[in-house]
């Protein structure tokens, strides 16, 4: 039989290159509910605009036996695509081979792409299923694992970095995912731990799976390390399309605009009647979110974790914003340790990549109690304060209800130097709500009184009417003006126009010490 | 003969006129609207006027600028075609008045034609067959049940004033005549204001035959014998034939002479049609039409005779110059009309801009139309895009010839009637000849499965794979043009840590 | 790629690769042997499969297509693997809803229902009128009437909101 001519040559290593870990560990993969690498790529991706890189790399270890086995691609699928049109860089680990072990030439290749994106200006997105470090290669596995975060961090701010958990990622690998700007897990065949469930039991004694250690579940509501999580591989290549609609390829670029059907001038009468009269009564912030932003485009983030506040990104007349908003309907709207972290990571992420910020605001102040501040609600209420300060990019605020205390302060404050800030007419906005001010202040005159009981409703009715408004802080342009909640969509958009150039220069300095 | 003529019309008719004068040596004048500026028949005029405007109220059927138009380029005569202005008197009249001639019936004859009582009475006195009916309303509903009872059921109650299908009932049994009268008058009141109703007699299962007639302009008439147009939807004809597969020598006799009464009864000129409802063998009057029809063409394949130039002739005040006995028919013709429409979707139009076109061929196929890729196929005029038309020996070679035709026949960019042409040449009842005015819409027009919708699902694939291969060649929104911007500013200040800077540095941030 | 296509409401499953420099068709699970070259930009086709010719016309693109052969019309709708999921999933969340949008430029003449109503698949919502006839325009699934956002007399643009739809409770 003659030799094969170099264009047969070709077909054969490419057809051999589609392998990976041979049909029975795909079949696997699939009886498992999981997708393979590239089916995953092709649900992810525009029909027929993936590019792969490097596919005939092949490992270089010689130990143990290893180089009696040789994969092309060495268990990760790279490359480029479009998504909408759009251009990334993306990698794919494959399970299949070699469990979806990293090596040292599979780190290459993927900070090879990381690279291109780093200099091209294109985001990254990285597909994580792996079984951890090649334990045959040993330390240089390691390194390959370092390699990587490292451009992570480069690369952080700079383009946008969304990780997809389709499968095991434990140990040192879930470093890469922890950095980057969007985890996305897969229920039930994902999770991600540093230890696990052996080590732990070895430990501590305690006896856990792997999904109750780190699953899906458990990372999207207890620990936050999860931004979003869908049911199968497909939904959350999906999710992964819907999402980078809302983002720009890199810090240099605006978000996309996307026109929509939805009048910029329309008025949302419902808005002057949702909020009850009565101030303890909650009601759901999503309706005023869906009604101000245009139609069906709000795309809510970390949905799951500190419920009781609400951030995601929508398109108000067309153009992405980062929303901010305080949920009255958990915990009152108050700010406690996961919301200001949660909140504040958004913030500094939409201040990243040019996304304007809209705040909602209807807070009664920060959680009390022991378990609060034992935990450090200084510093991380701090976080979110920092964050709203530091942020430059256009930044508006609707004080929908409750502003008190340092909450005030904190969420977009006009002395954070906020663009705008307005208030709806039912807004209290005062250093904390009526009765505990008339408390204080009129403590003697309280105490001194026949009917205490009287006397301090009559000093709270007092106060309520004087301060408890939007209007004290309106005389000092605290606020810069008090509009009819059915007015708000049409109001912003047109601030928004104005803000879209908005330029701000800061101090030079290295960065600053943000409150870890 | 005229020396330049001006066709009032667009698109296949107008084109048609065009052929024959130019076969002629008839100089020929079109006139377009702003629509039509790129339209077959302004192009293949010797000479063109534009109308100006885009409506036909502002083009078409705008008399003065027609006129004008005609004027201006000496034309001696005005075609009118059919629709727009062809029946409209008064402009026949204008015509005449401005010394041309009008290629089309005298205005008395349009006019006479046109009203439905007056035309009925000239029949009556023509001695044509009419549909068996009251010529008076009925005084009440007993007279109308008398009478209704005298023609035989069913029979069918017609509100005097009526129109639009409001204030009728088709009455199948004697005892139920009465209560219909009441509800029928009371819908007529309602509706029009006036109560009053006439008795008709139903015809189920009639069949729609027309005579095709020619006069000139010295009493001289020949018939040309029969047209086929059962095959219609809402009164809207789909296919047509000549001969007619239900009508004997005999029968033809009769209906041509019947015709040609009818023609001289209101001194007619020019080519005509008289429409019957035939049912068996019995035909009765339906109406005149005084103009060239449609389906001409089938008459025109079977007899050898150019119409239009019959047409010409006539205007022009020629003999007719033969007798009827040298009218021979001789094999069958076919036509199925080519509209802009979608028969698998109730028919609803189609609007869309003509991609590729792909005309069929061979031994006696003819294409007339006026389409031509890249036309704007819209909402301002008829959907009629064409009509294909063949001829054979006899029917069933006819049919073959029709469905190789329209198999061969791709029009892209619009859905058009082919499909419900095919599927009636594909029919049992139709290849058999057994069909009447309510079989078309009665067959279902549904794709039966084959081994085709396979090929369809792989070139439906395949073109879908290609053409998402070629939008991957080009991404969309992806100028990096801020950040190359950046970049190149980082370059010059810093070129030796060119791009280490991005992301690190606080001070200028763009937003 | 996977597509799933729907021949005049027939489903038939294509998978399109390419194997070793070759474009590889499979239908239905069968491999065809196929040569593909598009004749002009027009969409004409010519397409020899199994050693046979067809002449295919190809209009169309994303998801809908239409396509003549031999004279026959074929309305084809077409999915790959991934608007499946996708559109299963918004199919499962709004089982009969919908908007209705006017498919061309016309005037509605009459509604025929009102909100509230419980309508079927092909139900006349309204009657537009367009180009001299009155067309009936059905429901595309079933559902009730949740909003009517077009009024009787109105002239409407092509792509105008014309009836919202929304998915019935399970029963």
């Amino acid at each position: 039989m003659s030799n094969p001519t170099p264009t047969e040559r070709l077909h054969e290593l490419r057809e051999k290159s589609l392998e990976g870990g041979g049909q029975r560990r795909i079949d696997n993969q699939h009886k498992k509910g999981k997708l393979t690498a590239r089916e995953r790529i092709d649900f992810l991706v525009d029909e027929g605009s993936f590019v792969e890189l490097d596919r005939f790399v092949a490992h270089r270890c010689t130990d143990f036996g290893m180089e009696n086995e040789e994969i092309l691609g060495d268990g990760v699928v790279t490359g480029h695509a479009l998504i909408k049109g759009r251009p990334v860089y993306l990698y794919s680990q494959d399970f299949t081979v070699f469990g979806g072990s990293l090596s040292e030439t599979y780190a290459e290749k993927v900070c090879k792409i990381m690279d291109m994106a780093t200099k091209n200006g294109v985001p990254i997105i990285g597909l994580n299923d792996s079984g951890g470090a090649r334990i045959q290669e040993g330390v240089r596995s390691l390194g390959g694992y370092a390699e990587i975060f490292w451009r992570n961090t480069r690369a952080s701010g700079v383009v946008p970095q969304i990780s997809a958990i389709l499968g095991p990622c434990a140990g040192g690998a879930v470093y890469s995912p922890a950095i980057t700007d969007f985890i996305a897990m897969v229920e039930e065949t994902s999770y991600m731990h540093i230890t696990g469930p052996d080590v732990v039991k070895t430990v501590t004694h305690e006896v856990v799976t792997s999904e109750d250690l780190g699953g899906a579940a458990v990372h999207a509501s207890k620990s936050g390390v999860a931004h979003f999580t869908t049911v199968d591989d497909r939904a959350c290549m999906q999710l992964i399309r819907k999402m980078l609609a809302y983002l720009p390829l890199n810090n240099a670029e605006m978000p996309p605009f996307m026109a929509s059907d939805d009048p910029s001038d329309r008025l949302s009468p419902e808005l002057d009647t949702l909020i009850p009269a009565d101030p303890t009564k909650p009601y759901d912030i999503h309706e005023v979110i869906s009604r101000v932003m245009d139609e069906e485009s709000f795309f809510e983030v970390h949905a799951a974790y500190a419920m009781n506040i609400v951030v995601g990104f929508a398109r108000l007349g067309g153009h992405v914003v980062g929303v901010v908003a305080n949920q009255p309907a958990i915990l009152a709207g108050c700010l406690d340790i996961e919301a200001s972290i949660k909140a504040a990571r958004f913030v500094r992420f939409c201040d990243a990549f040019n996304i304007p910020l809209i705040v909602f605001e209807d807070v009664p102040g920060f959680l009390p109690g022991t378990d609060q501040e034992h935990r450090g609600i200084i510093n991380h209420g701090a976080k979110l304060l920092y964050a709203f300060a530091e942020a430059t990019v256009p930044k508006l605020t609707v004080i929908t209800r409750k502003a008190y205390g340092g909450a005030y302060c904190v969420m977009n404050s006009k002395h954070l130097r906020a663009d705008l800030n307005v208030a709806w007419p039912g807004a209290m906005i005062a250093v904390m709500g009526a009765e505990g001010a008339a408390k204080i202040i009129h403590r003697g005159d309280i105490a001194g009184a026949d009917d205490q009981e009287a006397e301090l409703k009559k000093r709270t009715d007092e106060y309520e009417e004087k301060f408890n408004n939007p209007y004290r802080a309106a005389r000092r342009g605290f606020v810069d003006d008090v509009i009819e909640p059915n007015a708000t969509r049409p109001y912003l958009i047109r601030a928004l126009e104005l803000f879209r150039s908005k330029t701000e220069a800061g101090p030079t300095r290295k960065h600053g010490n943000i409150p870890l | 003969m005229f020396n330049k003529i001006l066709i009032a019309n667009r698109g296949e008719i107008a084109l048609r006129v065009i052929r024959t004068a130019r076969e002629q040596g008839i100089q020929t004048v079109a006139v377009y609207s702003e629509a039509d500026a790129c339209a077959l028949h302004t192009r293949l005029a010797d000479e063109a006027i534009a109308l100006g405007g885009f409506m036909p109220s502002e083009s078409y059927l705008d008399m003065d600028k027609i006129l004008a138009a005609a004027k201006k380029t000496g034309a001696e005569a005005i075609h009118p075609g059919y629709g727009f202005l062809s029946e409209n008197a008064e402009f026949a009249r204008r015509v005449v008045k401005a010394g041309m001639a009008w290629i089309g019936p005298p205005p008395d004859a349009i006019t006479q034609m046109g009203d439905k009582i007056v035309s009925r009475q000239i029949m009556k006195a023509a001695n044509v067959p009419m549909v068996p009916g009251m010529t008076e309303p009925a005084a009440d509903a007993a007279v109308a049940r008398a009478a209704a009872d005298e023609m035989g059921y069913p029979v069918m109650l017609k509100a005097a004033a009526g129109g639009g299908g409001k204030g009728i009932r088709i009455v199948h049994k004697p005892e139920e005549l009465e209560s219909a009268f009441k509800t029928a008058s009371g819908e007529a009141l309602a509706g029009f204001g006036d109560g009053r109703m006439y008795v008709e007699r139903y015809l189920v299962n009639t069949r729609h035959i027309e005579i095709q007639v020619v006069f000139d302009a010295h009493g001289n008439g020949v018939h040309y014998g029969e047209r086929e147009c059962s095959m219609q939807r809402r009164h809207q004809k789909l296919v047509e034939e000549c001969p007619s597969p239900a009508v004997s020598v005999a029968m033809r006799e009769e209906m041509g002479a019947a015709a040609l009464r009818a023609g001289a009864a209101v001194n007619y000129e020019g080519a005509g049609t008289v429409e019957f409802l035939a049912s068996g063998d019995e035909f009765f009057f339906l109406e005149m039409n005084t103009r060239l029809q449609v389906e001409h063409p089938v008459t025109e394949m079977v007899t050898g005779i150019d119409l239009v130039w019959e047409q010409l002739r006539a205007a022009a005040g020629e003999q007719l110059g033969y007798g009827q006995d040298a009218i021979h028919m001789r094999g069958h013709s076919i036509e199925v009309r080519l509209n802009a429409e979608d028969p698998s979707n109730n028919y609803l139009p189609s609007i869309g801009t003509i991609g590729n076109v792909r005309i069929p061929g061979g031994p006696w196929v003819r294409f007339d139309s006026g389409i031509y890729p890249n036309m704007e196929v819209g909402l301002n005029y008829d959907p009629m895009l064409g009509k294909l038309i063949v001829w054979a020996p006899d029917r069933m070679q006819a049919i073959a010839r029709m469905r190789r035709s329209l198999e061969e026949l791709n029009i892209g960019g619009v859905r058009t009637s082919a499909v419900a042409g095919l599927a009636v040449m594909n029919d049992k009842g139709f290849q058999e000849g057994e069909f009447h005015t309510q079989y078309l819409e009665q067959m279902d027009l549904q794709e039966p499965a084959s081994e085709r919708d396979k090929v369809v699902a792989a070139a439906t694939a395949m073109r879908r794979w290609k053409q998402a291969n070629r939008a991957a060649l080009s991404p969309r929104d992806a100028d990096r043009l801020g950040w190359l911007a950046r970049g190149r500013v980082g370059q010059a200040s810093h070129p030796h840590i060119a791009g280490s800077t991005a992301g690190f540095s606080r001070e200028g941030s763009r937003s | 790629m996977k597509y799933f296509v729907n021949v005049n409401g027939r489903p038939i499953e294509v998978e399109i690769v390419d194997r070793a420099g070759k474009t590889v068709v499979t239908i239905e699970g069968e491999r065809a042997d196929f040569s593909y070259e598009e004749v002009d930009h027009e969409g004409q086709v010519a397409l020899v499969m199994d050693e046979c010719g067809y002449a295919v016309s190809v209009a169309g693109k994303g998801n809908d297509y239409h396509v003549t052969l031999a004279g026959h019309a074929y309305a084809v709708e077409i999915e790959d693997e991934r608007e499946r999921a996708a559109h299963a999933a918004a199919r499962d969340r709004g089982k009969g809803g919908g908007l209705v949008k006017a498919v061309m430029p016309g005037v509605v003449v009459e509604l025929c229902v009102a909100e509230g109503d419980v309508v079927t698949e092909g139900q006349p919502l309204l009657i537009l009128e367009a180009m001299k006839m009155q067309n009936e325009i059905g429901a595309p699934s079933e559902g009730r009437v949740k909003r009517i956002l077009c009024n009787a007399g109105e002239a409407v643009s092509a792509g105008a909101k014309l009836v919202e739809l929304e998915a019935l409770p399970d029963a």
